[in-house]
């Protein structure tokens, strides 16, 4: 239990003031009593010891908050000596922007002094924030109460889902209910023909200019409104390049976990259902397809939470498992791993459209180093070209991320590819 | 952010902070070198014979002062200010005097609100307000002492009632602070 304790200011204000008033007095120095007066009235101010008992408290104790958002965390300190004040300092660590970085000092009313510190994470995660500190002085900041250490505020970052506007729609629709124009007829409303006039079509539906024209009722049909699955697949096998948070550049987990955010939420809004699988992530796994929009917060925090490389030599058929022909996987890997490339063939085998998401940094591929480590990236490289090139060739499309976009025309070709038969494993 | 920027970060490819020049810590730093050095200008200003050397002990101990501000640097520095004042200055100088224990206090107070946190942390205006008007205080009484020390000193020997009443005062604060 800390107490209150004399600073050195209380030590200087008293040595030096009543030394300098004693030599004045002794040697008749009327300039040393005017010299020592200030110090002598500032040791005689804070001459009592404070008999308060400061008591900090910080509300907060948990925060989730997307990465980039700024936050403001707040503690109070009761029990402050009249004209005292107390200084708040919230350790800053990386990827953390801390304002003000150095602490603060406020000042005491009615006994009570607020601290505000703001906090801006600037990757996604989940982390527990360094202890503050907080301690009480008194007005001439001759006793010191503290320092005393808080409980750490516990963080989660959510990755940001900046806006993604693509117009393409994903290519199997096979639920119920949803935005996706199905392959079939039925209650919806994309155009799809005029026809005769059958049992159980419903009146609002006839098409009078045709009908008046043809001497028979004819019905506007349309194609059904379903919903598509869509499965994000996420390699956390390898997080390739630097990150220096949001503003900063992006390590291919940094572009993978944003783009799986902004993809998910895409489809969510849609009304497809989407789950996310993750690999080389310990403790992370699986996110079962759902709709709505508890399930873009369950994503969100199931991404906040992998760790990369924390699990290896996963069985690369557990990409398959729960995907059916028709589903729409999306693949965010850097394609350094070639279980990657694995997965990948095996789940076109399987029949499931497969969209390779390239989320290798840019530059990364320009190595000119002369270094072992060089040479074996350079040779890496290379492969990773073949591999990229082969699964072109099966016509698994692989595009680079660059955002809002990146996908429009792939979809579109995807959807167009539904119409050709083509040979699938069962 | 929404709070003002106080400082410049220098931080290593790792993001490990290495450096924080905020605005308050400068002016702080300020606060603490500054009144000494004017301290000195007045000492030298009234003995110009003085020796050159201890003004430039005394300015790199303020310096060493403001950057470990919570060590007993400071009180070696104003107690080495106040030693050469006694030592250089020999004349009736009660007004310069005044000036240069406003200097003390300065430097004192300064050094007292740099210890009171990191380096650069960030004081509230209401904090430099108070902190300020309490300095104006003491030093009007610091005034109107002078004055009385002017017209004791024109009237010869110091009155023994001024002498017992700081002796007393100086008995006294032992005790309360042990009362505290």
């Amino acid at each position: 239990m800390p107490e209150w304790r004399p600073t050195y200011a209380h030590l200087r204000a008293v040595v030096v003031g009543l030394a300098t008033l004693v030599v004045g007095l002794a040697a008749g120095r009327a300039d040393a009593v005017v010299l020592a007066a200030p110090l002598v009235l500032v040791a005689l101010a804070s001459a009592r010891r404070p008999t308060s008992v400061p008591t900090a408290t910080a509300e907060q104790r948990s925060l989730t908050v997307n990465e980039g958002e700024e936050v403001t965390w707040e503690a109070t300190v009761t029990g402050l000596p009249p004209g005292g004040s107390a200084t708040f300092v919230h350790p800053g660590q990386r990827l953390l922007e801390v304002e003000p970085a150095e602490g603060l000092l406020c000042d005491e009313r009615d006994g009570s002094a607020v601290g505000q510190v703001a906090l801006r994470p600037l990757r996604w995660g989940r982390r527990r924030l360094g202890d503050p500190t907080v301690a009480a002085y008194d007005g001439w900041y001759s006793w010191r109460h503290g320092p005393v250490p808080l409980a750490g505020l516990r963080l989660t970052v959510l990755p940001v889902t900046a806006p993604y506007n693509a117009a393409a729609p994903a290519p199997h629709p096979r639920g119920l209910v949803g935005m996706e124009r199905a392959a079939r007829p039925g209650e919806g409303t994309e155009f799809n023909k005029v026809r005769p006039f059958g049992p159980g079509d419903r009146l609002r539906r006839i098409h009078w200019p045709v009908s008046a024209r043809t001497g028979r009722l004819h019905v506007t049909a349309t194609y059904s409104d379903e919903d598509a699955h869509v499965a994000v697949l996420i390699d956390a096998v390898n997080d390739v390049g630097e990150s220096t948070g949001i503003d900063g550049t992006r390590s291919s987990m940094d572009l993978a976990v944003r783009a799986a955010a902004v993809l998910s939420e895409h489809f969510l809004h849609r009304g497809d259902r989407v789950g996310v699988r993750v690999f080389g992530a310990w403790g992370v796994s699986l996110v079962p397809a759902s709709s709505g929009l508890l399930q873009l917060r369950r994503i969100l925090d199931t991404l906040c939470l992998i760790e990369p490389g924390t699990a290896r030599g996963e069985d690369a058929l557990a990409a398959r498992q729960g995907l059916g022909a028709g589903t729409l996987a999306l693949m965010l890997s850097p394609l350094i791993d070639p279980a990657a490339t694995q997965q990948v063939a095996i789940l076109n085998r399987a029949g499931i459209d497969v969209v390779v998401i390239d989320t290798l940094p840019p530059g990364m591929e320009d190595e000119t180093g002369t270094t072992a480590a060089a040479l074996a990236w350079r040779i890496r490289m290379l492969q990773r070209r073949v591999e990229t090139t082969r699964l072109a060739s099966l016509g698994i499309p692989v595009v680079p991320w660059s955002g809002a976009h990146s996908l429009d025309q792939v979809l579109r070709d995807l959807g167009r590819r539904r119409a050709t038969p083509r040979l699938v494993v069962r | 952010m929404s709070a003002p920027v106080t400082g410049l970060v220098v931080t290593d490819r790792d993001g490990s902070r290495l450096l924080t020049l905020t605005l308050p810590g400068l002016v702080t730093r300020l606060c603490v070198v500054l009144p000494v050095f004017l301290a000195l200008v007045v000492v030298d200003r009234l003995a110009p014979e003085a020796p050159w050397w201890p003004p430039l002990v005394l300015v790199v101990l303020a310096a060493a002062a403001a950057e470990l501000p919570d060590t007993s640097v400071g009180l070696v520095t104003l107690g080495g200010l106040v030693a050469w004042w006694l030592h250089a200055v020999t004349g009736p100088s009660e007004w310069w005097a005044l000036l240069v224990a406003g200097c003390g206090l300065a430097f004192h107070t300064a050094l007292a609100h740099a210890a009171a946190g990191p380096p650069g942390c960030t004081p509230t205006w209401a904090v430099v307000r108070r902190l300020a008007a309490r300095c104006t205080g003491v030093l009007l009484v610091t005034g109107a002492l002078a004055l009385v020390v002017e017209i004791a000193e024109e009237g010869g020997e110091p009155p023994l009632l001024v002498v017992g009443l700081a002796l007393a005062l100086v008995a006294a604060l032992p005790w309360a602070v042990r009362r505290g």
